[in-house]
């Protein structure tokens, strides 16, 4: 008998199933401190994602958006940048043409992680931002894969203010997950620790700086 | 020597280092100002929270067999590999197997209580194989050549100095009393280790039985990296770590969060379901998991003991209980220290070699006020107590006390018999410098009552 029919064996005899049916489904609303008023959706997010230290740009449009990039990138010593495509990303590229220049694009010959590593910036973009906690959610279909918002020193995010949804139920009442990416995840901030003396360090190993580039709609 | 007797001249040492109390107290006091905060802060009202996360994870008590299956026939469905281990030996030659397999030599791993307790490191280490722990704080406790201080905090034990002193020896960096720049020496250190690894190993928070998933949860982005860059992900996980839904998240990430470290929600939750896909651009070609059994089952198949399969392992019971405070998280010298670890270790491993753990209590009953799913921990260290003495002698002497406790007759003649021989008997108990035994009184209070006085 292989160890799975042995442990599952064991367990089997003292299961109770039907003893209790199965806890309704979380509605946030009733555990949590959560906003329903929409028109404070972008305050929330830009107050809660400041206080985990992240930075955020509100522009009008794209063009803005843009020119807040080239600005931001501007003042860094390592001026490598790496992009996704998307399509509101490929809108970008295609009306400022200084991004466009500075921009590499992701593809096959980045699978070697030493190239993708003398990368200082990784932009991508979003599925959503939760209010609630100032949270930026990505998956790896959407957002470039797994390495490109994690592996680069900072992070940049093009995000627009549809894209904000209260709290955290609302990834999993979406079409979100039926998405068939293999890896999602739930940024709160930049990388950080306080594994030493309980005292806060941003930067432990994943990106120092987190920016939300956020465009209003 | 014992291993009850090592913990408590362990335990006796510890008590008297007033370093040690200072660190640990300096740590555990920034914790609990930053949990009451976030307790008021984030939630309507924790009790709601709690209960109802204790009703999902009954539920998953109930049915933990089927989710398992559940789970398994979903992940396997995205291509990862689902493998069952019974024991320590069991799981320790399964991943071997996968090293093999892929020819690996160089493995980066984050942190994880399953891999501590089938020794991971130490058998990969006597293979010839090179081990990287991500984590900072596991780090810190590798570098030392020590095991962890606590389930959450690695190296709380250890101060600035201890640290620069650490990273100056092992990694000839200079000496430093920033944590930033401590942290940045770790940051160098590591940051090719992902890139040029073959394996990322890591633990599991959550297993999502109706998505297939695995959740992991963390605030530096080693796990991030790890899994990655490696072309291979390992998922060593508890059998007790599912959650029926993967919507249970939105309530079990704060909560573990809030109760884990005082945060509102850990820097990154990442939610892992199965290796890369044909159209991704990255990620591990290859995804295993492996559900731990290791004496899990021994918890299950106890109708009174099952319910600390419940744990989330958050570490809030570690950090409140004043044993734990006073002696410190490697004198209990398991993978799992505190309230919890004493309750599920002679269960985990032995019960002869470990059940004087369940004496390391005062039963205060903080570990049960804390617990966010509602384990009733003390209770269960009472109960994990009664199987200690189990003796003729201590039957008959434990219900002949109770007989008499339970008839105020024999209660009083019991007290009569015995109050004249309480002041001979007092000299020969063992007693401190300051303690000393009272003198019984001449009346019993029940008499006092009686006669109005």
């Amino acid at each position: 008998m292989n160890s799975r029919s042995q442990i599952l064996g064991k367990l089997s005899k003292f299961e109770k199933p039907g003893i209790s049916s199965i806890p309704s489904e979380i509605n946030d609303k009733t555990i949590f401190n959560v906003f329903s008023d929409p028109s404070t959706f972008v305050d929330k997010f830009t107050k809660n994602f400041q206080a985990l230290n992240g930075e955020i740009y509100i522009v009008k449009n794209l063009e803005d958006a843009g020119n807040e990039l080239v600005s931001i990138i501007s003042s860094l010593d390592n001026k490598k940048c790496l992009s996704h495509t998307t399509e509101v990303i490929n809108k970008l590229f295609s009306i400022n043409h200084t991004l466009s220049e500075i921009f590499d694009i992701l593809n096959v010959d980045f699978l070697d992680s030493d190239i993708f590593s003398t990368y200082e910036v990784g932009l991508t973009t979003a599925d959503f931002l939760i209010a609630r906690t100032g949270s930026i959610v990505l998956n790896s279909l959407t957002a470039g894969g797994r390495r490109l918002s994690v592996l680069p020193p900072i992070h940049i995010v093009l995000a627009e203010t549809n894209q904000i949804i209260p709290s955290l139920d609302e990834i999993f009442k979406n079409d979100f997950t039926s998405i068939d990416w293999s890896y999602a995840t739930i940024i709160s901030g930049p990388s950080r620790t306080s594994d030493i003396e309980k005292q806060l360090v941003l930067g432990a190993h994943g990106p120092k700086r987190l920016i939300v580039i956020l465009i209003e709609n | 020597m014992t291993e009850s007797k090592d913990f408590k001249i362990r335990a006796s040492q510890k008590a008297a280092d007033d370093s040690h109390r200072l660190k640990i107290l300096k740590a555990i006091s920034t914790y609990e100002t930053k949990v009451d905060e976030m307790k008021s802060d984030q939630f309507f009202d924790w009790s709601v929270a709690r209960d109802k996360a204790t009703e999902i994870k009954k539920y998953l008590i109930d049915n933990l067999p089927g989710l398992l299956r559940e789970f398994e026939t979903k992940i396997t469905n995205t291509g990862a590999k689902v493998i069952w281990a019974k024991d320590k030996e069991e799981a320790q030659q399964q991943i071997y197997d996968i090293i093999k397999q892929h020819n690996a030599k160089k493995i980066v791993k984050s942190k994880s209580m399953t891999t501590e307790e089938i020794n991971f490191n130490e058998f990969c280490e006597s293979k010839g194989l090179d081990v990287i722990e991500s984590d900072l704080g596991e780090l810190i406790v590798q570098l030392a050549g020590e095991k962890p201080y606590h389930i959450v905090t690695p190296a709380m034990h250890k101060s600035k100095q201890e640290i620069s002193q650490l990273f100056s020896d092992k990694l000839g960096s200079a000496e430093s009393d920033s944590a930033a720049e401590l942290t940045m020496v770790a940051r160098k250190h590591l940051r090719d280790k992902y890139t040029s690894a073959d394996i990322g190993v890591t633990g599991a928070n959550f297993l999502i039985a109706d998505s297939g998933a695995v959740v992991l949860t963390e605030n530096e982005g080693n796990i991030r990296l790890s899994t990655s860059c490696p072309p291979v992900h390992i998922v060593i996980a508890g059998i007790e770590k599912v959650l029926p839904r993967l919507s249970d998240l939105s309530l079990f990430l704060p909560l573990l969060a809030t109760s884990g470290t005082g945060q509102q929600i850990t820097g990154y939750n990442s939610i892992f379901r199965g290796p890369k896909k044909e159209n991704e651009i990255d990620g591990p070609e290859h995804m295993y998991v492996i559900l731990l059994d290791n004496g899990r089952s021994n918890l299950y198949s106890n109708p009174e003991l099952r319910e600390a399969l419940q744990c989330i392992r958050c570490g809030a019971c570690l950090n409140i209980c004043p044993v734990y405070r006073t002696i410190g998280g490697h004198t209990y010298n398991t993978t799992y220290q505190g309230p919890i670890g004493s309750v599920i270790t002679p269960h985990l491993q032995n019960i002869k070699t470990w059940n004087h753990l369940s004496s390391a209590s005062s039963l205060c009953g903080a570990c049960t006020q804390v617990c966010p799913v509602g384990i009733d921990i003390h209770h269960l260290l009472l109960n994990n107590r009664t199987k200690i003495n189990s003796s003729l002698f201590w039957k008959i002497f434990i219900n002949a006390w109770s007989t008499i406790m339970k008839r105020r007759r024999l209660l009083n003649f019991a007290a009569k018999i015995g109050s004249p021989f309480q002041k001979t008997l007092t000299k020969f108990l063992p007693r401190g410098i300051k303690k000393r035994i009272p003198q019984m009184a001449q009346k019993s209070f029940s008499e006092m009552w009686e006669n109005n006085e």
